[in-house]
């Protein structure tokens, strides 16, 4: 009866594992048919035990404060269950205590790697709920932005992918590149990580010429290391092998978690706002949406997710290029950069809910105003956050160092997902 | 009374090797870091005295002052005997290393005045400048590497953490299959020098080729497996950070953690020298020159200069590999052992042992088995049945996110 135990055991998550709570296990059970198919052995032959190992919340490979349960036989992991909540920091609630401007700080500090998609974000939204129209200048200047956070953004995805495979080298040239794009956004806003430079009617300040100059020397340094890059690290054999076929994701899974962003291009589907819904001055750009294509494995395994961000970092860079060449001069004087609006300004009763493509997925900004100078309520929809979700599905019957390699193809900040 | 030449050769070398190889593994770690911060594009440790050479010393100095903590849970008397396991094979490798060939010797006699060896007689003779001279040296390899996985398993599993378990498993499978190739390998080239005296392997390169010429394969599939047999990435999946933190020695801090440190540099120092003498030749300089022999002390020092050249090309590649390429999965570390470098280490070994029982043991004829060899698991890699692409053995089958075939 020893092995009809085990089966119920395989077959039930036990709802008592894991602190109490409910394990994750996806749709698809594990039977012991398949079991003994994996390992190759009769369950009878070989009495093995699992393993709880709990990874985070300090790990070095999982990416800030993110705590998973992995229930582990030997190397194999059976389900991986993560626990949220680590760096929660009540930014929604904060919300509803300060003035519209006075919020956009907050929305840095929630992906902390691309915080000036996150103002954009919060910006148009309100933007939006208020009826104020930005200058061509201004959204010129927030595309160029937007999409130099993207590169930065993806950029540190793309180390630490590395480093989560192993590969410490990409890592520093990664970040060599970052600096030179956290130098531009320095000599534009004064900040290097967090910068509030979106406002609520546009920017905080003006670029220079020299600067927009600045910014074509970089794309034209910068275009061709992604190739450097590409026969670095994602055409190495060890690599696509770790990332191949790895944490397969289908479209219909991805589609059905609410994923977005590269994890759900990476499953095929060709899913970008910019393109889908598109705001700001993405109709008049020119550029592609990148999906995976499988190359090493199945569709939507870690390598296209990854692949992914690689590709989506040369069409910004193509993005910027129209951008620098379309982007009008400073002609209606100081102020071409953002309209006037009063700074406790009050908006009329109403509701918004705006959604943008950022590097990490779809954030989506869920404003309600009761008619004060204060939003009533304030609700970020983090891509990431439903990126996550879908952690279980995929860490199901893999090897233990695929998790780390799971992990980094999602791509997570925890700073957006515990918001 | 007198003693032989080679047991005072044998003194001398041992004195004079184990502390040059506890220096050198010092600044094998500044080295490692250098390397690492010009492969980074970064400039790398210089701070401590002229461009950072004193580094070593601050780093031991640190870890001596740290404290050496013990956990509560682990296994108290394991915990602290793994660490010596894991350093003393690591060291006595160096043993049988010909650091400087044959040495004619002259004989001569202490001084009267030199307190308890005064008026000893050095007996003349030649002698092996090695700290020991056996015939079963490349056994003697074998053996010492097959202790060394001790230390790793105890460390692993006196921690009593499950980081440090998996970390030791893992460290233990993974040993003790690349011993296989490097057994075989070392068998490859006992066939060919017909001996397992390490001077007389070089000196049979010396007279004929270099062995990495006659076997390129054999040093191809050697150099992998020291790699993997010294923890060193692509192959430190003991000590994976990214998944099992610090592996084994997640435990491990101050001074034992250190002799940790300590042994994967000096093993890599031991399995250079030994990949050194029986691929590239030892003591020769350039495989198609004859080299002219200088007999002598100074003789015996050059041979050690240029070995010892050999070996830091050596333990530099390694590092470069190190910090270039991305770390193997479990699985694909025993499928390369088991059904890539065993199959064709026994191929070879096979083809050579035929050959030279024909007669065929020329360098010329070795480099075209390897050749053949080559060509042959080249050429029959695409009808050998492929295995799933993926580690992911349920296909999410019945499941409506099953992926579209």
């Amino acid at each position: 009866m020893a092995t009809t135990e085990r089966e119920t055991e395989f077959i039930v998550p036990r709802a008592t594992d894991f602190d109490g709570q409910t394990s994750g296990i996806g749709p698809h059970g594990l039977v012991p048919e398949e079991q003994s198919a994996m390992s190759g052995v009769e369950l009878e032959d070989v009495e093995t035990e699992e393993m709880l190992i709990n990874m985070g919340p300090q790990h070095p490979a999982t990416h800030g404060v993110l705590r998973v349960v992995l229930r582990t036989d030997g190397e194999l992991v059976l389900e991986a269950v993560p626990h949220l909540g680590y760096l929660h920091r009540c930014a929604e609630k904060i919300g509803e205590n300060l003035a519209y401007a006075m919020y956009v700080p907050y929305t840095d500090r929630m992906d902390y790697v691309a915080g000036m998609n996150e103002n954009w974000a919060f910006c148009q939204a309100v933007e939006q709920l208020a009826g104020i129209q930005v200058p061509r200048r201004a959204e010129f200047l927030r595309v160029i932005a937007g999409e130099l956070q993207r590169i930065a953004s993806h950029l540190v995805s793309f180390g630490t992918y590395g480093l989560d495979l192993g590969a410490f080298t990409p890592f520093l040239y990664a970040f060599r590149e970052r600096e030179y794009i956290l130098d531009l956004f320095e000599m534009l806003c004064g900040a290097r990580l967090t910068y509030s430079y979106y406002t609520i009617g546009g920017l905080t300040h003006d670029a220079t010429d020299d600067w927009l100059m600045k910014v074509g020397e970089f794309l034209a340094y910068f275009e061709p290391k992604i190739k450097e890059y590409n026969a670095l690290l994602s055409y190495n054999r060890i690599f696509t092998k770790r990332a191949g076929g790895v944490g397969v994701l289908p479209a219909d899974l991805a589609i059905a978690y609410g994923c977005t962003g590269p994890v759900i291009r990476g499953s095929g589907v060709p899913y970008d706002l910019r393109r889908d819904k598109p705001y700001s001055l993405y109709p008049e750009l020119d550029f592609e949406v990148c999906v995976g294509t499988g190359e090493f494995g199945q569709v939507g395994d870690c390598w296209d997710r990854y692949m992914v961000r690689m590709k989506e970092m040369e069409q910004s860079v193509r993005i910027i290029q129209q951008c620098l060449k379309m982007i009008p001069d400073n002609a209606e004087g100081a102020n071409g950069h953002r309209v006037k609006v009063r700074r406790n300004f009050k908006v009329d009763p109403g509701e918004v809910y705006l959604e943008m493509e950022n590097p990490r997925g779809v954030l989506g900004f869920y404003i309600e105003s009761q008619g004060g100078a204060q939003p009533y309520r304030v609700k970020a929809r983090a891509g990431t956050f439903c990126n996550l979700s879908v952690l279980p599905e995929l860490c199901h019957n893999v090897m233990l160092a695929d998790v780390p390699a799971i992990i980094g193809s999602i791509d997570v900040v925890m700073g957006q997902v515990d918001r | 009374m007198t003693i032989t030449a080679q047991a005072l050769v044998s003194i001398i070398v041992i004195a004079v090797v184990f502390n040059v190889s506890l220096g050198a593994v010092a600044y094998c770690i500044l080295l490692e870091r250098k390397i690492c911060a010009w492969v980074q594009d970064r400039i790398g440790p210089n701070r401590v005295g002229p461009m950072g050479l004193f580094q070593p010393l601050a780093d031991g100095l640190k870890l001596f002052l740290k404290e050496d903590y013990n956990p509560g849970h682990v296994d108290k008397w394991l915990f602290l005997l793994a660490p010596c396991f894991v350093i003393v094979p690591a060291l006595v490798g160096w043993a049988i290393v010909p650091w400087g060939g044959v040495w004619d010797f002259q004989g001569f006699i202490f001084w009267e005045w030199i307190p308890f060896i005064g008026g000893t007689e050095v007996v003349a003779g030649p002698v092996n400048v090695s700290a020991v001279s056996v015939s079963i040296g490349l056994v003697y390899v074998l053996a010492v590497g097959g202790v060394g996985v001790y230390g790793v398993t105890l460390g692993g599993w006196a921690s009593n953490n499950k980081y440090s378990f998996l970390g030791g498993v893992r460290a233990t499978a993974q040993m003790l299959s690349y011993e296989i190739p490097i057994g075989v390998i070392l068998l490859v080239i006992l066939l060919m020098a017909g001996t397992l005296r390490p001077d007389v392997i070089v000196q049979h390169q010396v007279e004929t080729m270099w062995n990495i010429v006659a076997h390129p394969l054999a040093a191809v599939i050697y150099f992998t497996a020291i790699l993997a047999e010294a923890n060193r990435a692509p192959f430190d999946l003991a000590e994976a950070e990214q998944e099992l933190i610090g592996g084994f020695h997640t435990e491990y801090a101050s001074m034992k953690w250190a002799l940790f440190f300590f042994a994967e540099y000096s093993h890599m120092i031991t399995a250079s020298a030994i990949f050194a003498v029986i691929f590239l030749g030892g003591w020769h300089v350039f495989p198609f020159v004859p080299q002219a022999e200088v007999s002598g002390l100074f003789g015996v020092l050059l041979k050690f200069a240029i070995l010892a050249g050999k070996v830091a090309l050596l333990i530099v590649f390694m590092m470069v590999v190190r910090w270039t390429l991305p770390r193997f999965r479990y699985d694909q570390l025993m499928n390369l052992a088991w059904k890539i470098l065993i199959p064709i280490s026994g191929l070879l070994l096979v083809g050579t042992t035929l050959m030279t029982w024909k007669g065929l043991d020329q360098w010329w004829w070795m480099l075209a088995l390897n050749i053949a060899i080559f060509i042959a698991v080249w050429g029959i890699q695409p009808f050998v049945p492929k295995g799933d692409p993926t580690n992911r053995k349920l296909p999410l089958e019945g499941s409506r996110f099953s992926p579209a075939e």
